[in-house]
């Protein structure tokens, strides 16, 4: 049963600590069935707090939160439609993976040969047939988090949580993981609801991403128009690299707004100004991919003088830090041919179109 | 799931708690009581509220001497338990050598053995090899009992403590006089604190091994273990508190400062 | 980490580096193999010798042991001793457990106060806290007192005390934080997030208990169950001062071989059975990690 398509709505979700720090501030937050969602946010920012309080290990000091229609307020953690892969993974370490992964199905009192079957479908879905007898201790970092998923899933919950579950986890094994969690997910179905603070990961998982900051939700939208259209500054400076240009907004009217920044003026599409923004301290940010350099540069809406600071190769990517009166830039170059021809020192322009790029509020 | 959080307890368990600790001290209370008691004769509540039995006990020149003897062998007990356990631990965290298990073993046993058969094996070998029993022979016995703490305590905080400081020391240029100095011995100064207070409590509390192990002289534990073996009186009683109270404080310093390690 | 010098500079360097370590553990291993090693081989040899008329006869016999194992007063007496730390263990245990439970996962603010609670009493003398019963039992004691007051008795009753009863109140009471503490210990440190993971999968209170708290909770009561079993076992100070005639243990039998009786080597014989039963039980409890705890 859906509500509107949402299968999860946190409504006006509040958590106040007993030392008066507020974790969640009034957070409204849908979530569609079928969907994964990250909520991506740096430290402190509430993410875990909300994560925990849909699980049902914190109460929220206010607000709710309704599951397919029924208010979970109030139902304890055992009694909740929903499975949660923990970041420590808490796979329990007396136990065999064989009785980790039949827990939550033994503890609902289903039959053995039922339990067999789904224990053994569980494990191969997560690619680890076989490990039946083996103990948490025993496995690797990699393998525990995968019984620490299949343990979650095996009990077909509405909403699956995962709380940051590949941080601990190195580079190569993470990146492979997340394709994994996100082909799992598209296959059975489930609402995954995932938490983590690293951009790129939200950005590679999600279907839509909840960018959080100070227990308030700055943005709710997909990856790509996450990164295209930057609400705020601060989902902005999160998301990707960016320049954020302090400014000063001249005036705006229908069609354009001119701005003076970087000892010089500029104009930007009105279509990509902040609602409510008017003259004074702005922020303009801008993808460094948008950003051309050139020694000459004849043909950009808005052009910058500066010098060349810094060289920046980063396999894939070459870039420029270039310095501006007032600002340093940074350039996405087109290939490294592009590379060599600047050097530090190098007096370039830097130029950019007046449909890219934001003009947000200061933070 | 309120149970399994922390939260407000059942009152079946609270009751349970409540119990068994009144049941722990109770009779450590009465005996407090007591020992205010002005008159022999024991009787609740008490008659005359009074002082007169720790005032007798301060008067009592035998009661002083042993208190002396008794701090007196505290202390060495402990200066050679944290010598000869600092060591041992050190080498226990350092060094890798084929009788690690055996060293260990041996070193607990005295700890968990019932201290009726350390006595006994001290007194033996004390009177084969005609040794003549005194204070030495008991702070002996008493080291032997608290080795284990001293290793114990200063072997878990150095298993604690990041190796890398003493390999910055080295790599800045010291050598290893200077950094056992200035590095490694402040950073185990709290278990060194610690395990001396724990090992001067047992010291001073000590009965068992040391009614096998002393000779002409006294200490507090033998005067109290012979009053005691002559009856309830509020002598006894008076003592007995402050005993307990004395005990308390080191306790209380110890256990509120490095809650870890006790 | 380069050093200057030759190799062969190097080299003596490190041998002498190995020695300075060894010296490290020169010191304890002398004073253990001084102190402990021998005292308790010496008492192993006392057991094979005799005395008579108040002098030690150095030849070897096993007529100790033999008597040790066939005399009925001390069989009934060992029988006793066990009895009752098998009593005195189960009943702190039923008492203890649920002690540490509560300090360990339902105090937060007080915990520090409920901690030193239980390690006062711990590492203050054993002596006085038995000998406090008495305060209890006694003649002059509470339990009197109370029933005075309340007129179910005219007169104190001497009953109370000097009987195997009061010695297991004693032990109990006395015990009691030897049993908490490790079992603290081993429940502190069960991660909050297994107790999480479990109530999200399904489990209610009793079944979390059961199948995650109470199994990770077995070295610490595996240790305080030892601890306790061996601490009756050799108590002499509780049956000396509380047991009376009828609440002889071990311990006192062995103490009164070095007393009037005089005949260390039976004494030494006794000791040792007591010794050879207690490093069987600590060895086996070894075994199972017990020994880690507390």
């Amino acid at each position: 049963m859906e509500q509107n398509g949402y299968q999860l709505a946190l409504r006006g979700l509040t958590k106040v600590f007993g030392n008066g720090v507020t974790a969640v501030d009034r957070l409204d937050l849908s979530v569609r069935k079928g969907e994964f969602l990250t909520m991506l946010g740096p430290s402190g920012c509430g993410k875990t707090t909300t994560l925990r309080m849909v699980a049902g290990f914190e109460t929220p000091t206010s607000g709710e939160i309704l599951c397919d229609g029924a208010r979970l307020n109030g139902v304890p953690p055992n009694r909740r439609p929903v499975n949660t892969v923990f970041q420590d993974y808490a796979l329990f370490p007396h136990m065999t993976v064989y009785d980790n992964v039949a827990y939550g199905l033994r503890a609902k009192g289903q039959p053995r040969e039922l339990i067999e079957r789904e224990v053994g479908r569980a494990l191969e879905m997560v690619s680890l047939p076989g490990m039946e007898k083996r103990l948490p201790r025993q496995l690797s970092g990699g393998q525990q988090q995968r019984v620490a998923v299949a343990r979650a899933l095996v009990n077909k919950p509405s909403v699956l949580l995962l709380d940051e579950p590949l941080g601990a986890l190195d580079l190569k094994l993470r990146k492979h993981m997340q394709l994994v969690l996100k082909g799992l997910q598209q296959e059975l179905g489930i609402t995954f609801i995932h938490v983590t603070h690293d951009q790129e990961e939200a950005m590679t998982m999600s279907d839509r991403i909840a960018v959080m900051h100070a227990g308030r939700l700055e943005q709710l939208d997909t990856p790509e128009v996450l990164y295209a259209r930057p609400a705020t500054a601060f989902v902005a400076g999160f998301i990707g690299d960016n320049n954020l240009l302090d400014c000063r907004v001249m005036e705006v009217d229908a069609d354009t707004a001119r701005i003076e920044l970087l000892g010089t003026s500029a104009r930007i599409a009105a279509a990509n100004v902040q609602g409510g923004l008017g003259p004074g301290p702005a922020v303009l940010a801008v993808r460094p991919e948008a950003i051309r350099v050139a020694a000459v540069l004849e043909r950009a809406d808005n052009v910058v003088e500066g010098t060349v600071e810094q060289h920046i190769f980063a396999g894939s990517e070459v870039k420029l830090l270039v310095r501006c009166p007032g600002g340093s830039v940074l350039a996405n170059l087109r290939d490294q041919g592009q590379f060599h021809q600047f050097s530090r020192g190098d007096r370039v322009r830097v130029g950019w179109q007046r449909g890219d790029g934001m003009l947000l509020a200061c933070l | 799931m309120r149970a399994l959080r922390p939260g407000r307890a059942r009152s079946p368990l609270l009751a349970l708690v409540a119990f068994v600790f009144l049941f722990m001290y109770l009779p450590m209370i009465l005996i407090m009581v007591f020992s205010f008691n002005s008159s022999q004769v024991t009787i609740l509540p008490l008659e005359h509220f009074s002082l007169r039995w720790y005032q007798e006990l301060f008067a009592d020149s035998t009661i002083l001497d042993s208190f002396t003897n008794t701090l007196v062998v505290g202390a060495v007990t402990v200066v050679i338990s944290l010598v000869l356990g600092g060591t041992g631990a050190f080498a226990l965290n350092r060094l890798q050598f084929r009788g690690k298990g055996v060293y260990e073993f041996i070193v607990t046993m005295p700890f968990v053995l019932p201290e009726i058969v350390t006595g006994l094996a001290l007194l033996t070998f004390y009177t084969l090899l005609g040794i003549r029993l005194s204070l030495v022979t008991v702070t002996v016995g008493h080291v032997v009992f608290c080795l284990s703490v001293a290793v114990r305590t200063i072997g878990a905080r150095l298993q604690s403590l990041p190796r890398s400081y003493e390999e910055a020391s080295y790599d800045l240029g010291a050598g290893r006089l200077r950094t056992f100095f200035l590095v490694i011995l402040p950073s185990i100064r709290t278990a060194l604190f610690t395990a001396a207070l724990l090992i001067f409590t047992i010291s001073f509390d000590e009965t068992v091994i040391t009614i096998f192990t002393i000779g002409q002289e006294n200490t507090l534990p033998m005067l109290i273990w012979a009053m005691m073996r002559r009856g309830f009186t509020p002598e006894v009683n008076a003592i007995a508190t402050l005993t307990f109270v004395a005990s308390l404080i080191l306790i209380v310093i110890v256990g509120t400062r490095s809650k870890d390690q006790v | 980490m380069a050093r200057p010098g030759t190799a062969r500079q190097r080299i003596s360097a490190r041998g002498g580096r190995r020695l300075g370590q060894a010296g490290l553990l020169a010191p304890s291993s002398l004073w253990l193999a001084f102190f402990v090693v021998v005292p308790i081989s010496i008492l192993f040899l006392y057991s094979f010798w005799s005395s008579h008329n108040y002098k030690l006869i150095q030849v070897f016999t096993l007529a100790n042991y033999r008597e040790t194992f066939s005399d009925a007063v001390f069989r009934v007496v060992m029988w006793r001793t066990l009895r009752l730390a098998f009593l005195v263990t189960a009943t702190t245990l039923v008492l203890g457990y649920p002690v540490a439970y509560f300090i360990a996962r339902k105090v937060t603010q007080w915990k520090t106060l409920f901690y030193l609670l239980v390690i006062i009493p711990m590492w203050s003398s054993y002596l006085v806290r038995v000998y406090s019963w008495k305060a209890v039992l006694g003649e002059q004691g509470a339990l009197n007192l109370l029933l005075l007051k309340l007129g179910i008795l005219q007169q104190p009753s001497p009953i109370f005390l000097y009987n195997t009863f009061a010695v297991y109140l004693a032990l109990v009471g006395s015990i009691l934080p030897f049993m908490i503490l490790p079992i603290y210990t081993s429940l502190e440190k069960i991660p909050a997030s297994l107790i999480e993971a479990s109530s999200d999968l399904g489990a209610g209170f009793w079944r979390t208990f059961a199948k995650v708290i109470f199994p990770l909770s077995l070295p610490g009561m595996l240790g305080g169950c030892t601890f306790t079993f061996v601490l009756v076992l050799g108590d002499f100070i509780a049956s000396q001062l509380l047991g009376g005639p009828s609440g002889i243990l071990i311990g006192k039998v062995i103490y009164g071989q070095f007393g009037l009786a005089f005949d260390w080597p039976l004494g030494a014989a006794m000791s040792f059975v007591l010794f050879a039963i207690v490093f069987t039980l600590i060895a086996i409890a070894g075994r199972f990690g017990a020994l880690k705890e507390g």
